[in-house]
């Protein structure tokens, strides 16, 4: 089930890319998919290109899909570690989910940060006192790892 | 006395099959089908001998003599599940798909009455059989295109030949006729033909495209799967998912529907009657989707 599923998404993102996104697996594992998202224009990401990479439970798509940022990111609710705090990979997960609507999530999160449930609160402080430095400091960040 | 005489028998013939058994787990075939056949000797109305000596032939894939096996099983027992899976299967390998297919379904029948588990290997092997079928009649189709193709083809170009040769004759006859020359009305004849060639190949490469492109369409597919349903059934929100996975996703993942993320409970699930006859008519009608 979880292997003819991943295939079928696999066929459809090929088929019907979401905008601003890419994914695919890495080899011969169809378990192991990477990904890419081009920073949103109105964003401080603009210009960046991130990588992530996407890990399938055997029993997907009853468990979420693994998501982590590969490229560093200057993020309220990313962490060093590429950890994404988003609510449907986690509790709000449902198998009707695909990996284009995760990555479209991910995206609408790189425009529009949740500070009131950060995965690193330094970054959502800067974010809700100092709009200015942040939008700085992610600009920075993008030049610095994201470049494509 | 006779009535001895015909216990003893009774009793080697099963002696025979045990042996025959035996040699079957050691996957000596054709030692058991010698047991069989004793057995089979001794006592020639048991179908049990015959379906377990088909086995043996179809696992040395001798198709006609597993058919023949099954043949005489059936004679004997005719609700024989094992007689008519068996006679399916060696059906299938001699080519003769609409005879696997009854003898396919009445296997799943029979085996449903007699609550017999097979698990999915009749049903596996009925998708085969018709999935078989429709592989020869789609070939045949083919075949009977590219004839037909191939024809119009040599049709056309021969009225164009015979058109031609008409004008030839007209001109001959009245020699002094300058306003359409010759030249001309064989350019236009030219012309049409081409045309047409054209046209008629066009139709048959679009036959052809559609017979490449094949998909099962989306609304037919759960939303969990993302496949061809079997058994579809819908929620109270009108979202249709095969049974089997809404029914694990609310067991595993949460009291809701994963489209809308309405509550949802097991017992809202009410099967889509309609959805199964969509999709079994799609079935019907596009044969390459039977092993889906």
């Amino acid at each position: 089930m979880a292997l003819k599923r991943i295939n079928k998404e696999l066929q459809d993102l090929s088929r019907d890319p979401p905008a601003q996104c890419s994914a695919g697996p890495v080899g011969d594992d169809m378990f192991h998919w990477q990904a890419s998202i081009h920073g949103p224009s109105d964003s401080p990401f603009h210009g960046g290109l991130f990588f992530l990479t996407i890990h399938f439970p055997t029993d997907y798509p009853f468990k979420p899909p693994k998501v982590g940022f590969s490229t560093k990111i200057y993020h309220p609710n990313i962490n060093s570690n590429g950890s994404i705090c988003l609510d449907i990979l986690r509790s709000q997960w449902s198998p009707a989910l695909t990996v284009s609507k995760v990555l479209l999530s991910i995206c609408s999160l790189l425009n529009d940060p949740n500070p009131d449930d950060p995965l690193v609160p330094e970054i959502a402080r800067v974010y809700k006192t100092d709009r200015k430095k942040y939008n700085q400091t992610a600009c920075e960040w993008t030049k610095k790892y994201a470049q494509p | 006395t006779s009535k001895n005489m015909y216990v003893s028998n009774e009793m080697a013939a099963v002696q025979y099959k045990l042996e025959g058994n035996k040699l079957y787990a050691q996957k000596k075939y054709e030692d058991a089908i010698k047991q069989y056949t004793k057995a089979i000797n001794k006592n020639g109305s048991t179908s049990v001998f015959y379906t377990n000596r088909a086995l043996c032939n179809l696992k040395l894939q001798r198709w006609q003599e597993a058919n023949s096996d099954c043949k005489a099983a059936l004679e004997n027992d005719y609700q024989s599940v094992k007689g008519h899976f068996f006679m399916g299967q060696s059906n299938i390998e001699l080519e003769k798909f609409d005879d696997a297919i009854v003898h396919l379904t009445k296997a799943n029948e029979l085996a449903k009455q007699q609550k017999q588990n097979f698990g999915d290997d009749i049903c596996a092997l009925l998708r085969l059989a018709k999935r078989k079928k429709w592989e020869m009649l789609e070939k045949e189709r083919v075949q009977q295109e590219i004839e037909l193709q191939t024809y119009l083809n040599r049709l056309m170009l021969q009225d164009k030949e015979r058109q031609g040769e008409l004008e030839e004759k007209r001109k001959e006859i009245d020699e002094r006729d300058e306003k359409c020359g010759e030249e001309e009305v064989l350019k236009e004849l030219e012309e049409k033909y081409k045309t047409r060639r054209q046209e008629v190949n066009d139709l048959f490469a679009q036959v052809d495209e559609r017979r490449r492109t094949r998909d099962v369409p989306d609304y037919l597919c759960g939303k969990i799967s993302f496949e061809l349903m079997k058994d579809p059934v819908i929620t109270p929100s009108g979202i249709t998912y095969e049974r089997r996975l809404i029914e694990e996703h609310i067991q595993r993942v949460g009291h809701f529907d994963p489209v809308t993320r309405h509550e949802l409970k097991l017992n809202q699930l009410i099967p889509n009657i309609a959805m199964r006859e969509v999709i079994s008519n799609f079935v019907e009608e596009n044969g390459w989707v039977e092993d889906y």
